[in-house]
């Protein structure tokens, strides 16, 4: 297919996939907009949200649309790192010989849903976040090359705070997104209820695959930036530093520490596939204002001030995106 | 992007079009408010002044305005992206207008599209009626400068000083010394009459008339006004230049020595002059009566001016000797002998004292001795010792004739005038410059030089150290010893040859003339030591 056909289809592949989690997943309009963004981006997602709000089969259906092996990983506090790589086991042939075989664990999966990652413990959170990073496993000195596209929904609960390992903001800066699921309104619950007294499988149909995710990635690269949206990306993430001396008044009053430089690189990756997303072919100040949220409320901190008046990260940023936007 | 650059062009044509329009309107709007105020502010800029701020201004509004409106394709991308709610799509285009890629083509012709779908820029009227608006203000603004008229502005009077005048009021003081004064004219001064009653009325009416003047500059006037009418009466009395000044047009030189001798009033001089001169011209018979006759006649024609017959002498016997005394002498030659008697010249001492001196000399001429020489001369210095009396060395006067005494009177005359003008002046501070020139002041020249003639070489009078200038000495080379008498340097030919057409040509008024005249007489005669 032409270069032009398939951005013609970019959008349309987008669509589709939308349409058909629609079958399975009810709302959550935002979340599988971004999360679809992060896959095509190549980023991993953060999710937080309570138990039962969707989080598994937004994942599994999202595996069925794009035709990609799914698994989830269920982090305990006793996980161990080996139990998400998978490790080397004796085995005996036919033969009766005892070989050592590689013992694959969920990680080589395409789509992961490492589900309440912050139940582990830190040694299998850096394992698994080093796996997202690398795409590749080493096991005793070999190396095994997760499958493409690789991404990783991670899910932290925000109930359960006793004997859970919150991941380290290092870490943190792994994911592109943070995405929050937040209980479906009533409507939607409504819906969810009647749709799942019919069948609690997911029904989504597959649309696309793992190498029109990839190939739409490698398109979505291309689109441009102009300098200005570029500046004013980075000017952005630069804003949320309150040590800086040009930053900004609400930098200075309500952030205790800023995001790194992955989060302008996640920035405009991710507006670049936003962009073609909604048709345009070139990223808009508009499109880093949507996805500076989800892109930077895991990576500052706030502190003290904003929790006094009530401000949330995402209130915060949103005063940074506005002195941001003054400034320009 | 050729529909992204045709509109920039669009774009920058109207940005030239308004700049022009509103720079049009303000140079028009200035040219109108730059004329109202040179026609109704009197303290307006220079119309030099007002042109070049108008122009400088002009220029200036329009570089700004097309270089605020004119649009850059960046500029105006990101006014089409802001005003059309584009998401940077037509900035994208622009700054990726020279990059290649699918996805850069494909934004590329998403944006011009876009563009295309832009609603239209609007109408001419839409587009530019605020310039046509600006313009319209321009233009009235001129139309008002030139209809509204010019603010007239009050004639500049240039107000002379107020220079306040002095006043005046008559003080006592110089009440007091003017009553003395005419008092003392009229108890103890010889001034003649009627000179004596005519100054003492012209200053009893000084006196009135200052008694209501009340500024300086009219009693100024008042007082030379005065000092003027007495000199006009003394001069009117003083006969002595009328007698002199009619010798001295005699042709006959020794008619002309008594002129000399009495124009300066003085007896010394008298003296002098006559027994210097006269009486060394005199030396025969036919002398004495050329003189006689030729003084008769000049005297004659003082009080009867018309054709005057020389008088057959008719003396009586006791006139013989020639004893001084007033003496009727009957002219038989005038059968008019009435009419000379009204005339007041007759009276005047002077006059008959010339009269005596010339018949006295007449009566030695007529004798019928035959004189010698000495004898005649001796004759003669009798009469002349009668008339003019006489002077020891030192120039003193020791003895007084009729004819010096007659020149005293005259002389007294002219003291009791010096007398009023330094009284008149002295009292009211009139500084004697301020006074016009005087009649007795004016001296008319006698005893100089006539056509033909040649001089004497008596250019001074002589008598030692008591004349100056006529028996100085001046270096003049023309001369054969280097030097010349004072008075004779004017019979030089070199100065008579130049002074002679300016005298008698119209560049010379009779008063400088005068002066002139006075001032050659003196540098021939000398002048008498202080």
């Amino acid at each position: 297919m032409e270069n032009t056909e398939k951005i013609y289809k970019f959008s349309d592949y987008v669509a589709k996939i939308k349409s058909e989690l629609k079958k399975d997943v009810v709302g959550q309009q935002d979340i599988i907009d971004n999360v679809i963004i992060a896959i095509i981006a190549g980023g991993n997602v953060l999710l937080e949200g309570v138990p039962g709000v969707g989080k598994t089969r937004l994942v599994r259906s999202l595996g069925q649309v794009l035709s990609l092996p799914f698994s989830r990983i269920q982090f305990t506090p006793d996980l161990m790192p080996s139990d998400v790589t998978g490790t080397n086991v004796v085995e005996k042939d036919d033969n009766g010989k005892l070989n050592t075989v590689f013992r694959r664990g969920p990680i080589f999966a395409n789509l992961v849903l490492a589900d309440e990652i912050n139940r582990a413990t830190p040694k299998t959170q850096s394992a698994m976040l080093e796996v997202m990073q690398e795409h590749k496993v080493t096991i005793a000195n070999k190396t095994y090359k997760l499958a493409e596209p690789f991404f990783v929904l991670a899910t932290e609960n925000p109930i359960e705070q006793d004997g859970t390992y919150p991941l380290p903001e290092a870490q943190m800066d792994r994911f592109m997104f943070k995405l929050v699921m937040k209980f479906p309104e009533v409507q939607e619950l409504m819906d969810i209820v009647n749709m799942t007294q019919i069948t609690m499988d997911e029904t989504a149909n597959a649309v696309i695959d793992g190498n029109t995710i990839l190939e739409m990635r490698a398109l979505a690269s291309g689109v441009p930036v102009l300098d200005d949206v570029l500046l004013y990306a980075t000017n952005l993430v630069a804003n949320t530093h309150p040590e800086r001396e040009t930053a900004v008044s609400s930098a200075k009053k309500y952030v205790k520490y800023g995001a790194s430089p992955r989060a302008a690189q996640a920035l405009i990756t991710s507006a670049k596939v936003r962009a073609l997303i909604n048709g345009n072919y070139n990223v808009s100040y508009e499109d880093i204002d949507a996805l500076a949220r989800p892109v930077l409320r895991h990576r500052i901190k706030i502190n003290y001030n904003a929790v006094n008046e009530h401000l949330t990260v995402d209130d915060v940023i949103g005063l940074l995106i506005k002195e941001t936007r003054r400034s320009k | 992007m050729d529909f992204f650059k045709k509109l920039r062009r669009e774009v920058n044509r109207d940005a030239l079009i308004k700049s022009l329009a509103y720079s049009f309107a303000f140079a028009v709007f200035f040219v109108g408010l730059s004329i109202l105020f040179v026609k109704r502010l009197e303290n307006a800029l220079k119309i030099g002044y007002l042109i070049f701020i108008g122009v400088f201004a002009t220029g200036l509004i329009f570089a700004t305005l097309y270089f605020l409106l004119k649009k850059t394709e960046k500029k105006l991308a990101r006014a089409l992206d802001e005003k059309y709610a584009l998401n940077e799509k037509v900035q994208t285009m622009v700054a990726f207008q020279n990059e290649e890629g699918t996805i850069v083509q494909l934004q590329r012709e998403d944006a011009e599209q876009r563009l295309q779908y832009l609603p239209r820029r609007g109408n001419v009227v839409k587009r530019f009626w605020m310039n046509a608006l600006a313009v319209s203000l321009g233009i009235g603004m001129l139309i008002t400068g030139i209809a509204v008229p010019k603010k007239e502005s009050a004639p500049i009077v240039i107000q002379p000083p107020q220079i306040q005048e002095a006043t005046f009021k008559l003080s006592d003081y110089q009440r007091n010394k003017i009553n003395a004064l005419i008092l003392s004219i009229e108890t103890e001064s010889a001034l003649k009459s009627p000179a004596k009653e005519q100054t003492v009325a012209e200053i009893k009416k000084l006196i009135a008339d200052l008694e209501t003047v009340t500024l300086e500059k009219t009693m100024k006037e008042k007082v030379i006004d005065c000092i003027v009418a007495v000199d006009g009466y003394v001069d009117a009395v003083n006969t002595y230049k009328k007698i002199c000044v009619e010798l001295d047009n005699s042709a006959n030189e020794t008619v002309r020595i008594p002129a000399v001798a009495m124009i300066q009033l003085d007896p010394v001089t008298l003296v002098k002059v006559m027994n210097e001169r006269l009486a060394t011209s005199l030396t025969t018979k036919e002398e004495i009566a050329a003189f006689f006759t030729e003084t008769y006649v000049r005297m004659e024609n003082l009080v009867k001016p018309k054709d005057v017959v020389a008088p057959t002498m008719l003396l009586s016997a006791s006139s013989n000797e020639g004893v001084s005394g007033e003496e009727e002498i009957e002219d038989s030659s005038n059968s008019d002998s009435k009419e000379p008697q009204e005339n007041p010249l007759l009276q005047d001492s002077l006059y008959v004292a010339v009269k005596k001196l010339a018949e006295q000399l007449g009566k030695i001429s007529a004798s019928e001795e035959n004189f010698t020489e000495e004898g005649l001369a001796k004759e003669i210095e009798k009469v002349l010792l009668s008339a003019c009396g006489n002077i020891d060395e030192n120039d003193n006067v020791i003895l007084s004739g009729y004819l010096a005494d007659a020149l005293e009177e005259q002389k007294e005359n002219l003291r009791v005038r010096i007398a009023v003008i330094d009284e008149l002046t002295s009292a009211f501070r009139i500084d004697k410059s301020e006074l016009p020139l005087l009649a007795c002041d004016v001296i008319p020249s006698v005893g100089g030089l006539r056509g033909g003639e040649d001089g004497d070489g008596t250019g001074g009078s002589g008598g030692g150290g008591t004349i100056y200038a006529g028996s100085d000495k001046i270096f003049d080379p023309i001369y054969a010893d280097g030097h010349v008498e004072y008075g004779k340097v004017l019979e030089n030919d070199e100065y008579k040859e130049k002074y002679a057409p300016i005298w008698e040509g119209e560049g010379l008024s009779d008063e400088l003339k005068a002066m002139l005249q006075e001032y050659s007489q003196k540098l021939l005669d000398g002048t008498q030591k202080a």
